[in-house]
């Protein structure tokens, strides 16, 4: 891909070519433009932000610091799987099952909002080198980085204990205080003067859930038939059989129906 | 069967995968037409109400009975084809009727009048036939058989034609001494040579024999324009020669004449000879027996067509002395005169009672005769016919034996088949009519072991030590026919408790062509024995004999010969016992191998190495090169082993291991369950890990965690998988609601576990926050604790009046599978592997076969496990195989034989689903099956999600693909391997065909060094010389964790396809591939508007277009590839030029 082909702007988006290191012979093309959301967070300010999108699995934060450093300086860089914000980040790290090694999304928060419309104005003649040669920041990829991620599996007992530790100790507090605060609260009623039930009131509640519902449903609808009589009644017994005339039709038209399709998958030539 | 699986289908036709193969298509149910409520509830008429009550009671759904309604019209004559075929039989008869007469002037002298290009179908050295031979034209044409009882089968087409040689012919006492035998082949000629000139009638013309007997040869005609073959027989007219000389024990040759002697005369009776007379003198006679028993009985043509259909599928009709349509005929008929079987009863009925009357009867001890006169003193009695046939079964006349040739073995076979028929009938949950006819239960299929006798011209000395030298002139020299029985003893008896059934098989010699003379009798077809496995007794390696120095004794050590050895046994008794080798289980897995050569040669003089046996082909794919002989110091070659010695040990390593964890001392809260979830627990991982490990110069993590770390990049450590384990404590009130913290609780147990079993047991152990990695008996195990409500947790979701409901999602499913479904699962598969001992080894071939075809990260390694647990649970038509190759073959056609898109495949661990439970789990998959995975798997504790095939095969861009390609490769797998298995097995014969990948679909391969190929001795053509790697000693008193669980190819293939997952699909041999393929997944290659979050890997389009338009950016995707495996990758190779699909 020779760079004058490149168009300097896709969809309202500005284009960068880059690529891994001087002697790849392609390379991928990031686009940018101005970060805009209706609800904007407190990390990504809409004014001084720009969205990148398409960033290699192997472009980490500081590549791109290098990259848009050109035009302003870089207060951070956020690199995430989804566009928007990160929901359960906890979760994430205790079972992860979100996919982080493919191709990312990228803002890059600068320290003055001027850079923001200098990085729309940029024009890239040559593909950026991400890796650049001799330079101690090279990307580690392929087997070294497994290598190095297999050793960042391990760590040392003692440290995970203290962490185990610490968050327990803390966790406990605030369950403590949470209870406190609900023994304060108990029985006390809001400002439109209702009190709130709770399993440990003195009239104590059942947890509503959807199979408990569910069970009571079922014994209800038992009762129920339990009190209907079945062929009592004349009408009810010529019911019954006609019904199970209906039925034994329907399994055999069901059945040749069937028959038709496998004839039709020539299901009959026994060899 | 399908069309394709008949054809030669060469390894390059997979190219054409992605297409559909045909019949899959328009298998989704059309619309259906449901019946409107006025016709379904209208008044029923009587006969319909008779029609609907009969197929609930007769048959187990209506199902059954229009399947075989349209089973009997897919095989039965056309009538259409009838009326074009009777044209051309009349002038084949008009022709026969007005042959000109023919004379051999001396029959001394026959060579110089025998017509050019005309051979006799029979060879004889000597021959009593003098002077003048008449050869007038027949006196009598008659079609005969199933064309006129119309119960012949469609395809293959053959019209039996009676031609009755004139009585000019013949001279007073020509039943002597062959003579007319010699005739009839005279005769045969002498049609032929009339025939041939018949070219608008006739294609082609060829010898035969009725039923592989050579004393008896026929023309076989194959008509122009039709697909049919006619049979034309030379018989005697019904007073041709005095039944009562043809009774068994009459003697009709002389052996003064046979033997060309002068010893004196001794009349042996000649019952075979007989037979083959008298079989020709019957024709007519059972023809009309037969038309009065179908007559007004239209269930005889249903009944007599599907039990052929039954015998054809076995092969039971195709081997000499088997059971073919006229014997069963026979046997209907004779039901209905016995009263068994009555004229109102439809085809199915009779069918069934046909069976029932099988297995109840034994024609072995108490024959059974048709015979209906009284005229006791003329007639041959019961006794003996038993005297000279092993099987009888008497025809109406009272002298005919009409299984005369079948030996013992063979009845066994029919019998047992009969047996297994009866029990498919019976159990709803079998799709019986499937069992019974659809499926071809072949030689090959149905037995554990076979072995082929090639040379079979070694069994002619074995008749002089048998002794049979009358019954081989009985037989006209056809030794093979004569020692089979006696071979079929020895056999039964040296094989013992060992076996369930022998089935031995000389199947027809084909035809031959006229003009070259009849094959010899060492060219009779090949003869063949099936072994059916008693699995737990078969791979005993002693066969203990009777204390020493009694009679039984010397019986013993005389029926085995050398092998025979006085031992001294546990309890103190000293028995004669014989022991074969088998240090390893695949090796004890052919112990009846060496039984079997070992008898045949002492007994009949067989050599070992003429005898192809059928076995442990497979075997090669399991071993891998050892990393470290278990034997130390051991100069001798260790026995290859399969990786199941391993199995076991690793077995006794989880024992223990669960037994430590279990005593551990205080710790807050007891376990209460370990419970194994890897697959080497269950018996089934294809390459166990070996105890121990090559020691390594690696540097390790820090002081405080004692742990290997891969940097060298010249090198990867060996593999050494973690084998998982899941422990479950205790019930407590104490643990948090909140998962954050029992995550950090979980991760103190950890450390706590860790720390007690290093101090407690001595075990090399290293917590992390997620598991425990200990090392016992040099297997490295992970232990994780889990904790239910946290799966409760992760599925909760309050609603906003406040009402929690519990809906899965992915991280509550993963976590759900891993610790509850997988530690169940395991125990059950367990379970079958400790029933089925070849259920272990069939896992891991099948495996393998997966793997090979760079599938496996395609399919989930439960999947085929289950698939594979459903062979042994419900083997139907056959019987659990015993033998890991029977297993594999059945597995490869179960792949491409069942019904995926509308059968759900039902696992029904101990017998805990009910038929009800079948229908309701149908009825459910019907209903919502283009919701389900492509392949539906049920067992009692999964019924409606298929747990196990959720997610794999089904790829979501191109639907279909890789199951598709799955399909596709079993097919041509199994016709290769049935292909392998039935044909003579020699060294030549590369079983590792249908373990390597054909790899033409795939448009880019990416090659890698094998330095770093963790498992490269695993690969189906591993070199184990060239392996630096496997000749290092292992360590087993390690102090350190050895690097486990790491692959690079892993590694790199997570890497690849979260970053192009939706541009393309990788493929990769798990088992030491060296190659990476990669398919583009075509509908993603069309230029498509530029969106920004689906831009990844994407360029702008050179194409003008108003909307800006992207295309996959290749080249820069290849450099990816490159840039990505750094170190692993060495080359990659573009195999598709047009990107632009």
């Amino acid at each position: 891909m020779s760079a004058h082909t490149v168009p300097h702007e896709v969809g309202g988006f500005r284009v960068v070519p880059v690529k891994f290191s001087e002697k790849s012979s392609a390379g991928h093309m990031l686009y940018y433009k101005e970060h805009s959301v209706k609800e904007s967070e407190d990390t990504k300010p809409t004014d001084r932000t720009l969205f990148v999108v398409n960033v290699p699995p192997y472009c980490n934060e500081e590549c791109l610091q290098r990259l848009f450093g050109g035009c302003g300086g870089v207060e951070s860089v956020i690199l995430q799987a989804k566009a928007g914000k990160e929901l359960d980040a906890m979760l994430e790290e205790i079972y992860p099952i979100r996919k982080t090694r493919g191709f990312k999304i990228a803002y890059i928060v600068f320290k003055d909002d001027s850079s923001v419309v200098r990085a729309m104005k940029q024009k890239y003649k040559e593909p950026f080198i991400l890796s650049p040669e001799g330079d101690s920041g090279g990307l580690v990829t392929g087997y070294r980085k497994w290598c190095s991620e297999y050793e960042a599996r391990w760590e040392d007992p003692k440290q995970l204990q203290k962490k185990a530790d610490d968050f327990m100790i803390e966790f406990d507090k605030r369950k403590h205080e949470e209870k406190e605060q609900a023994k304060v609260e108990e029985g006390v009623p809001d400002d439109d003067g209702w009190v709130t039930v709770t399993r440990k009131s003195t009239k104590p509640v059942v947890a509503r859930s959807e199979r408990k519902q569910k069970r009571l449903q079922a014994k209800e609808k038992k009762k129920r038939e339990e009190k209907e009589l079945m062929n009592f009644y004349t009408f009810q017994s010529r019911e019954s059989k006609r019904e199970h005339i209906a039925e034994l039709r329907m399994k055999f038209e069901e059945d040749k129906q069937r028959i038709t399709q496998m004839r039709a998958a020539r299901k009959f030539k026994p060899y | 069967m399908d069309d394709e699986v008949g054809e030669g289908v060469e390894e390059s036709s997979v190219a054409n995968f992605g297409k559909r193969p045909p019949g899959i298509k328009n298998r989704l149910p059309s619309k259906k037409q449901k019946l409107n409520k006025a016709e379904l509830y209208k008044p029923p008429t009587m006969t319909e109400l008779a029609s609907l009550k009969e197929t609930e009671m007769l048959y187990n759904s209506s199902l059954f009975k229009l399947q075989m309604d349209e089973l009997r019209m897919e095989v039965e004559l056309k009538e259409k084809k009838k009326k074009g075929l009777l044209p051309i039989l009349q002038s084949l008869e008009e022709i026969l009727r007005k042959l000109p007469p023919m004379t051999i002037p001396d029959a001394s002298e026959l060579e110089g009048s025998l017509p050019k290009n005309v051979c006799l179908p029979m060879r004889w050295k000597k021959t009593q036939l003098k002077g003048e031979i008449k050869l007038r034209k027949p006196l009598e044409v008659k079609i005969i058989g199933s064309y006129l009882l119309g119960t012949c089968l469609n395809d293959p087409l053959t019209i039996d034609m009676a031609v009755q040689i004139p009585t000019e012919c013949f001279q007073p006492k020509d039943y002597l001494n062959f003579r007319y035998h010699h005739k009839r082949a005279l005769y045969c000629m002498y049609l032929v040579k009339h025939l041939k000139k018949k070219k608008d009638l006739v294609k082609s013309v060829s010898y035969g024999s009725l039923q592989g007997d050579h004393m008896t040869p026929v023309i076989l005609l194959k008509l122009v324009g039709k697909n049919a073959t006619v049979r034309l027989i030379p018989c005697l007219p019904e007073t041709g020669f005095k039944e009562a000389r043809f009774a068994p024990s009459k003697n009709n040759i002389r052996q003064q004449w046979y033997n060309q002697n002068s010893e004196e005369e001794t009349f042996p009776p000649t019952p075979h000879y007989n037979f083959s007379i008298l079989r020709d003198m019957s024709l007519e006679r059972h023809l009309h027996h037969l038309y009065n028993a179908s007559y007004d009985f239209p269930a005889f043509k249903d009944a007599v067509l599907l039990l052929k259909v039954w015998l054809h599928q076995r092969e039971l009709d195709q081997i000499c002395g088997g059971c073919n349509g006229f014997l069963i005929s026979m046997v209907v008929a004779h039901l209905l005169d016995n009263g068994q079987v009555n004229k109102v009863m439809s085809g199915q009925q009779v069918v069934k009672n046909v069976l029932h009357f099988i297995v109840t009867t034994d024609w072995a001890s108490k024959g059974v005769t048709m015979c209906k006169s009284s005229n006791s003193q003329t007639l041959p009695g019961l006794e003996e016919f038993h005297q000279h046939f092993p099987v009888v079964f008497v025809d109406p006349s009272g002298y005919l034996n009409l299984c005369a040739d079948m030996t013992g073995t063979t009845y066994e076979h029919l019998k047992h088949e009969a047996k297994l028929g009866l029990d498919f009938l019976d159990d709803k949950r079998i799709d019986g009519f499937h069992c019974l006819f659809m499926t071809p239960v072949l030689f090959t299929r149905k037995f554990d072991h076979l072995f082929t006798i090639t040379k079979l011209k070694q069994l002619r000395p074995s008749v002089k030590k048998f002794d049979l030298e009358t019954q081989l002139m009985d037989r006209g020299g056809n030794y093979p026919r004569v020692v089979l029985p006696r071979v079929e003893e020895i056999l039964r008896q040296a094989l013992g408790d060992r076996i369930k059934l022998l089935a031995s098989g000389l199947f027809h010699s084909a035809e031959w062509p006229v003009n070259s003379p009849s094959p010899k009798i060492e060219e009779q077809g090949p003869l063949t024995f099936g072994l059916l496995l008693n699995g737990g007794l078969a791979s005993s390696v002693l066969d203990k004999g009777p204390a020493a120095n009694t009679t039984e004794a010397k019986a013993f050590s005389e029926f085995w010969g050398k092998k025979s050895e006085l031992r001294r046994f546990q309890d103190g008794s000293i028995c004669e016992a014989v022991v074969w080798p088998g240090t390893s289980v695949a090796e004890k897995r052919l112990v009846c191998s060496h039984i079997v050569r070992h008898i045949l040669h002492l007994h009949a003089g067989i050599k070992p190495e003429s005898i192809a046996y059928t076995g442990g082909q497979l075997d090669p794919i399991l071993q891998q090169p050892l990393l470290h002989p278990s034997s130390p110091g051991g100069d001798e070659e260790p026995a290859p082993r399969t990786g199941e010695e391993e199995l076991l040990q690793i077995s006794v390593a989880y024992t223990k291991l669960s037994r430590h964890l279990r005593e551990l001392k205080d710790l807050p809260l007891m376990i209460s369950s370990v419970q194994g979830t890897s697959p080497a627990i269950r018996h089934t991982e294809v390459y166990p890990p070996c105890a121990g490990w090559p020691s390594d110069r690696l540097r390790t993590a820090g002081p405080s965690v004692p742990v290997k770390i891969p940097s060298n990049d010249k090198q990867c450590p060996t593999w050494i998988p973690a084998l998982r384990v899941v422990c479950h404590l205790e019930s407590s009130g104490k643990w948090p609601d909140d998962l954050e913290a029992i995550h950090h609780i979980k991760t103190a147990f950890h450390l706590k576990m860790a720390d007690m079993l290093h101090k407690q047991c001595k075990l090399v152990t290293v917590a992390t926050a997620s598991h425990i990695l200990a090392i016992v008996d040099g297997f490295v195990f992970q232990v994780s604790v889990a904790h239910r409500r946290e799966i409760v947790l992760l599925k909760e979701v309050i609603t906003k009046e406040g009402l929690s409901m519990l809906r899965d999602n992915e991280r509550s499913k993963v976590l759900e599978r891993e610790t509850g479904h997988l530690p169940h699962l395991t125990s059950l598969l367990h379970g079958v592997h400790q029933h089925h001992g070849a259920f272990g080894p069939t896992v891991r071939l099948a495996k393998r076969w997966v793997a090979s075809h760079l599938l496996a990260d395609h399919m989930t390694s439960e999947c085929i496990e289950l698939l594979v647990a459903y062979l042994f649970l419900h083997p139907e038509p056959f019987t659990s195989p015993v033998s890991p190759q029977t297993g594999i073959l059945h597995f490869l056609n179960l792949l491409c034989q069942h019904d995926w898109e509308s059968t759900p495949l039902f696992i029904n661990f101990n017998n805990d689903l009910t038929a009800s439970d079948y229908d309701e789990i149908r009825q459910q998959f019907t209903n919502n099956r283009s919701h389900l995975p492509v392949m539906f798997l049920a067992t009692p504790t999964d019924r409606q999600t298929s747990l196990w095939t959720q997610d794999k095969p089904t790829p979501m861009v191109i639907k279909d693909y890789i199951f598709q390609r799955l399909i596709e490769l079993a097919r041509e797998s199994f016709t290769v391997l049935q292909q392998q298995l039935s044909g003579p097995i020699s060294a030549e014969v590369d079983f590792k065909q249908i373990f390597r990948p054909p790899l033409d679909p795939y448009d880019v391969v990416i090659h890698l060094r094998a330095k770093l190929l963790p498992r490269r001795h695993q690969a189906v053509d591993a070199d184990p010389t060239t392996e630096s790697l496997l000749t290092l000693k292992p360590t087993l008193d390690a102090k350190h964790l050895p690097v486990v669980d790491f692959d690079p190819v892993q590694c790199y293939l997570v890497e690849l396809r979260e970053a192009f997952e939706d541009l393309a699909l990788f493929f990769h041999d798990t088992y030491g591939g060296d190659i990476i393929t990669v398919v583009w997944k075509r509908p993603a290659f069309k230029p498509q508007p530029f969106k920004p979050l689906q831009a990844q890997a994407r360029i702008p389009s050179t194409s003008s277009s108003k909307v800006p338009l992207v295309i996959p950016n290749i080249e820069g995707i290849i450099q990816d590839f490159q840039t990505m495996g750094r170190g692993l990758v060495t080359s990659i190779e573009v195999r598709t030029e047009n990107w632009n699909i």
